[in-house]
């Protein structure tokens, strides 16, 4: 049999209208819970990282004491420290860099040169020399050359000889050689003057300073004897060349080993 | 409620869900996400420093080092080179004049400039015997006078009493052969008492046998702790300037031995009063070979502990 609603539909309107109702709350509730469960989660998150960085903080306060003491007894021994480095630094000058440098010069220097003067000044060594020939001259600038703290060897040397005319330039030759020698080098006469500029890839260190570093010379006494100008010292019977002549190394001995292989 | 449709509840009820998810989100939720960015920034925080342990443990134990190491051997270096000045022994309201008096005035050897000079012609005299070589120019190292005023007493130029001196000499000796030379660079380390040593602008002239070497020899005098604090404070009561008679560099000149007549008294007022300017640029007293290679003058002993001819106080 068939069946008939004939209940008008707002008879079911008020059913249907609690079920929203409800479903709504339902909804409400669930979103409610949702973010507070979300927010509990975050909480929870916290809460583990707060525990954790309890965890590292004893570290990371052992790490900043160890720093703040670190920097408190570099602060305390800066001062013992600047005069021992000093001290270190000091001795270390005195007892390398010129030494080295004069060793290294000589270690570079044809044996039969004969060195006048020797002027270390900032990155420059300026020497005057003497070689008995003119191939000495060559050998010397051979050896240098290969020097491995030099960058440069300037040489300044006006005695090299020209060309002779045919038939009669021997004799202007030799006088040109022999001025140079006379009245200075050995009595035999000859050989050639020359001026030497090694240029370093370093500079000459300067000496370590402490508490403002050094002051004026001391003004007693006066200056130095003798070395006003280089012209008492170059010029003079001092310079009897005997050693060189000698064909021996002037300054020590040293001046043979490289440089004859050169 | 009998009058709201299903559209009207509906739209309520989303209405009302936003309102309160927003409510929350923007209430509860986002102070918990802010919260929990504070947390892990502060947990970034702690682990960065966490990290810089190893460092820091490295950086206190080289520190640790680093100190250790200056303190033995700064003790070592102290014990080289630096002197005793003496001021310890003066206390008392007019410490500073006798300070003074007997530090700084010729004092039959005991002053410090007299004991300063000793110290270096000694290692010189040394020097001679080790490597041969003969100081040319012992007289670089005398001292001026000190003058009258105990306050402005300057045991360095531009030093005043300390606590750092420095002493700044141009050097010039002679040698047979640039080795001896050299070590005689090399040694100055060895030199006890007298400061720490440094050298520099070594040149050579000459030749073998007879070189010359020039240098600037600085010694850095870093005083003791107790002498430094033991400096007499200035006398407020006491004034006073140099005259112009008696001055100049009295102390090297007139040394008797060294310039022979040059030291009498009748020789030293006009030639220091002028601040020692002729005689240190004279070309004939100081450049002449017999002075200068004369044993005598080098063995140091007599010539350096005498009393300073002009005694400019």
């Amino acid at each position: 049999m068939l069946r008939i609603n004939l209940l008008p539909p707002y008879i079911y309107a008020g059913k249907a209208k609690g079920r929203v109702t409800a479903l709504w709350v339902i909804i409400l509730v669930a979103v409610v819970g949702g973010l507070l469960f979300f927010k509990s989660t975050i909480d929870a998150d916290k809460e583990r990282i707060n525990k954790e960085a309890s965890d590292l903080e004893p570290k990371a306060k052992k790490a900043d004491d160890d720093a703040t003491l670190a920097t408190k007894i570099n602060t305390d021994s800066a001062t013992i420290r600047a005069k021992a480095d000093f001290a270190r630094n000091a001795i270390k000058h005195d007892q390398e860099t010129y030494p080295n440098l004069y060793r290294n010069v000589v270690m570079y220097t044809w044996n039969r040169v004969l060195y006048d003067y020797i002027r270390p000044e900032g990155a420059t060594v300026n020497m005057s020399a003497f070689t008995p020939t003119l191939p000495d001259v060559a050998h010397y600038l051979m050896a240098m050359e290969r020097n491995p703290n030099v960058s440069r060897v300037d040489i300044r040397m006006s005695s090299i000889p020209g060309f002779p005319n045919e038939g009669g330039a021997q004799g202007q030759q030799g006088m040109g050689q022999q001025q140079q020698g006379a009245g200075v080098r050995p009595e035999s006469g000859g050989g050639h003057d020359f001026l030497v500029t090694l240029n370093l890839y370093q500079p000459i260190p300067a000496g370590p300073t402490f508490g403002g570093g050094g002051g004026a010379a001391q003004p007693a006494g006066g200056g130095m004897p003798g070395m006003g100008g280089s012209g008492g010292m170059m010029s003079g019977g001092m310079m009897s060349g005997g050693p060189m002549m000698s064909g021996g190394p002037m300054m020590s001995g040293g001046g043979g080993g490289k440089a004859g292989a050169a | 409620m009998g009058k709201l449709t299903l559209l009207h509840i509906n739209i309520i009820g989303a209405v009302v869900a936003i309102i309160v998810a927003l409510g929350i989100w923007f209430t509860l939720v986002t102070g918990a996400q802010d919260e929990h960015q504070k947390a892990e920034t502060a947990k970034k925080a702690v682990e960065d420093r966490a990290n810089k342990a190893a460092t820091a443990a490295a950086a206190l134990k080289k520190a640790q080092q680093d100190k250790v190491t200056a303190e033995t051997d700064w003790r070592k270096f102290d014990a080289t080179y630096t002197p005793t000045i003496g001021y310890t022994q003066f206390t008392g309201p007019d410490a500073r004049v006798r300070m003074m008096r007997a530090l700084f005035w010729p004092n039959n050897g005991k002053s410090w400039p007299e004991r300063y000079r000793r110290t270096i012609a000694s290692y010189m005299a040394a020097e001679r015997k080790r490597n041969g070589i003969v100081w040319v120019n012992p007289m670089v190292t005398a001292m001026g006078p000190f003058g009258p005023n105990p306050n402005t007493i300057e045991a360095a130029p531009g030093d005043k009493l300390g606590p750092v001196l420095h002493y700044t000499y141009d050097m010039q000796v002679t040698g047979t052969s640039l080795g001896s030379l050299i070590n005689h660079v090399k040694g100055w380390p060895r030199i006890t008492g007298a400061g720490i040593p440094v050298v520099d602008s070594v040149q050579v002239v000459g030749n073998s046998p007879n070189l010359t070497m020039t240098y600037r020899l600085t010694f850095t005098l870093i005083l003791k702790d107790a002498d430094v604090k033991a400096i007499p404070p200035e006398d407020p009561r006491v004034g006073g300037e140099s005259g112009n008679a008696g001055g100049g560099m009295g102390g090297g000149m007139g040394m008797p031995g060294m310039m022979g007549g040059m030291g009498r008294p009748s020789m030293g007022g006009p030639m220091m009063s002028g601040g020692g300017g002729p005689m240190m640029s004279g070309g004939p007293m100081m450049s002449g070979g017999p002075m200068m290679s004369g044993g005598p003058m080098m063995s140091g002993g007599p010539m350096m502990g005498g009393k300073r001819g002009m005694g400019g106080g």
